[in-house]
């Protein structure tokens, strides 16, 4: 299959030659296939935010080379070169006030068609669609996009970013600040695009979320990978978890209490269907 | 005893000329040593109040006491907020020193605190959030989870009487998350601070005291949680989530168990499974 994306022995360092510096990432390799659901997780600190910043072309490697598509980065790179990736690459990031910056909601979310090219009413439609997807009220098109509550500016800032319509969508803790329901509305949103053929890597640290969407998930451990697995592998491996400042999503904790009471199910649960289904599966077997 | 916050008929609109209040004459308070849940969906006035509290916004109506002092003359306001710790849902907006340790001792120097006492409080906090490694960094060269748990640092230095934090951990690992709950926990166990948490997460809220739950305006819910989690109701109008025992506990029931009737956390529906073996 088509790897669309191919991190090859990676390093980065922040301020580089300064006494301040910083080795963020160490010897990073990853292939990421077209359509993927990944999820990267590890401790505060581990980078995580510096490795999806590589993919977008944000940062440039110290060492190592980051391919996408058929674009090429590595740290001769010349910043031109790197508008055709920002239209293929959309990222949200971790603070959402850092990509805001338009006089009103409706004009920064019109911003990135625009700029890539779009007419005027073709991105306002855009715009408007994306903004009702993420449930951001009409109320709000013409305020600042800086007098919102902080939920209402991540909405914002995820409505900019899937108006660019991307193939492959980066976002870094996208759920964080969400109340549950616009939590769920979003990871909805994500699925469906992934659905689309559209490319997925998230950055989080909820855990059910990890078990509840992704086909793959990364750790991350002091700027290296330390492991590459499914949900499911990686929470069959408490040991790993609890290396890694990570916990078990509420199911699996089930999971493991239950083998604790001497009592073992057929696979880990990662949603409270599954628990219930294995349970009512392993109670027929009883009988 | 007084409650040391009393809020009453509070009303709040940022613009003057929009209709639409933010906070329409609501009224609660708490007790000192209480823990207490501030919940409510994105939009829904969270952090106003926690402005308003500490006196960085002021009500168009109604009165704020800290400790039976009103907010509003001005005169009173640096000496009530001394007695308040704030941490900002965004970190950014709270960091004003070139590194993270001047950036701790902020506040204890705007309160003329001895250049000694300072250091051993700032090394004191920075150790209780684990950044002491990190003293002679620049808050802007720290990951997301890092300036959260520096903004933490800041607050809980002063030794404030009310902590309000705004969702304060919404970017920390699981077990960072676990170890600063623990923090917050025993500086309401054996200080007997005051916490006004602010959060979307439904399991923290289950181990508060008390909730207190802002929908349109107002405070449709105040009381204790385990009651709050069985008005599944309520809950889904104010589009929350319930917690995920309780979700499990629903599949058992529409799935035909016979399972008890009232809230249950993780590990009391762990035992009953165990019992259906
Ligand atoms: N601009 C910067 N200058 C210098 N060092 C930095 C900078 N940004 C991040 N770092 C450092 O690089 C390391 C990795 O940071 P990164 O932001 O990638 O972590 P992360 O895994 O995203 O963490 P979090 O979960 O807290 O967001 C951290 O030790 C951090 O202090
Ligand atoms: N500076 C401002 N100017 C005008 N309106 C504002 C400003 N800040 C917030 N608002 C509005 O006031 C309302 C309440 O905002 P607040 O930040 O208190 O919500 P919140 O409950 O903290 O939400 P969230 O969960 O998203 O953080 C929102 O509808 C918001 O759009
Ligand atoms: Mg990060
Ligand atoms: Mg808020």
């Amino acid at each position: 299959m088509d790897k669309q994306i191919i991190l090859k022995n990676v390093d980065f360092i922040y301020q580089p030659d300064l006494p301040s510096e910083k080795q963020a990432l160490t010897n990073v390799s990853l292939e990421i296939e077209n359509g993927e659901f990944m999820a990267i997780v590890g401790k505060t600190g581990s980078g995580k935010s510096t490795l999806v910043q590589m993919i977008n072309g944000l940062l440039k490697p110290t060492l190592g080379e980051v391919t996408v598509g058929d674009i090429k980065i590595n740290n001769q790179t010349n910043n031109h070169n790197l508008s055709e990736l920002r239209q293929k690459v959309g990222m949200i990031f971790q603070f959402p006030e850092k990509q805001l910056f338009e006089d009103t909601v409706l004009k920064d979310v019109a911003f990135g068609p625009l700029n890539f090219g779009d007419d005027e009413p073709t991105a306002n439609t855009k715009a408007i669609k994306a903004l009702s997807i993420v449930g951001v009220s009409k109320k709000l098109y013409d305020r600042s996009p800086f007098e919102l509550s902080g939920g209402q500016m991540r909405r914002v800032a995820i409505a900019g970013t899937i108006a660019c319509e991307p193939q492959i969508l980066i976002l870094d803790e996208p759920t964080v600040g969400l109340d549950p329901n616009g939590k769920n509305e979003i990871l909805k949103i994500i699925h469906q695009l992934n659905e689309k053929g559209v490319t997925i890597i998230m950055v989080t640290h909820d855990m059910d979320v990890v078990a509840q969407n992704a086909n793959r998930v990364v750790v991350m451990n002091k700027g290296r990978v330390s492991s590459d697995s499914t949900p499911r592998e990686l929470f069959a491996n408490p040991e790993l978890i609890a290396n890694n400042s990570l916990a078990l999503p509420d199911s699996v904790q089930i999971y493991y209490d239950l083998v604790h009471d001497g009592i073992q199910l057929s696979q880990i649960p990662l949603t409270a269907n599954e628990v219930v289904e294995q349970i009512t599966q392993k109670r027929s077997g009883v009988k | 005893m007084d409650p040391i916050i009393r809020v009453s008929n509070l009303s709040f609109q940022y613009d003057d000329e929009d209709a639409s209040k933010i906070l329409d004459d609501i009224s609660f308070q708490c007790e000192k040593g209480e823990y207490v849940s501030l919940i409510g969906k994105n939009g829904s006035g969270k952090s106003t109040i926690a402005k308003l509290i500490d006196g960085l916004l002021a009500p168009q109506t109604g009165t704020i006491k800290i400790n039976d002092i009103g907010l509003s003359s001005h005169e009173n306001d640096r000496e009530m907020r001394k007695s308040i710790g704030l941490v900002f849902q965004n970190p950014d907006d709270q960091f004003v020193g070139a590194t993270v340790a001047s950036d701790v001792a902020f506040g204890l120097e705007n309160r003329a605190v001895p250049r000694e006492i300072m250091k051993s409080k700032v090394k004191v906090a920075l150790k209780r959030v684990g950044m002491w490694d990190f003293r002679n960094e620049m808050p802007s060269s720290l990951s997301g989870g890092q300036k959260q748990r520096v903004a933490i640092a800041g607050a809980i230095v002063l030794d404030p009487q009310i902590l309000i934090l705004d969702e304060a951990t919404s970017m920390l690992d699981p077990l960072a998350t676990k170890q600063i709950h623990e923090v917050v926990n025993k500086l309401n166990q054996k200080q007997n601070m005051t916490i006004l948490s602010i959060t979307h997460d439904i399991n923290v809220t289950a181990k508060s005291d008390r909730i207190l739950a802002l929908n349109d305006s107002k405070i449709i819910f105040d009381g204790k949680p385990s009651v709050f989690f069985q008005k599944h109701e309520l809950i889904a109008n104010m589009d929350l989530e319930l917690p995920f025992s309780e979700k499990l506990r629903q599949k058992f029931i529409d799935t035909g168990y016979d399972i008890s009737d009232r809230y249950m956390d993780d590990e009391e529906i762990s035992q009953w499974i165990s019992k259906l073996f």
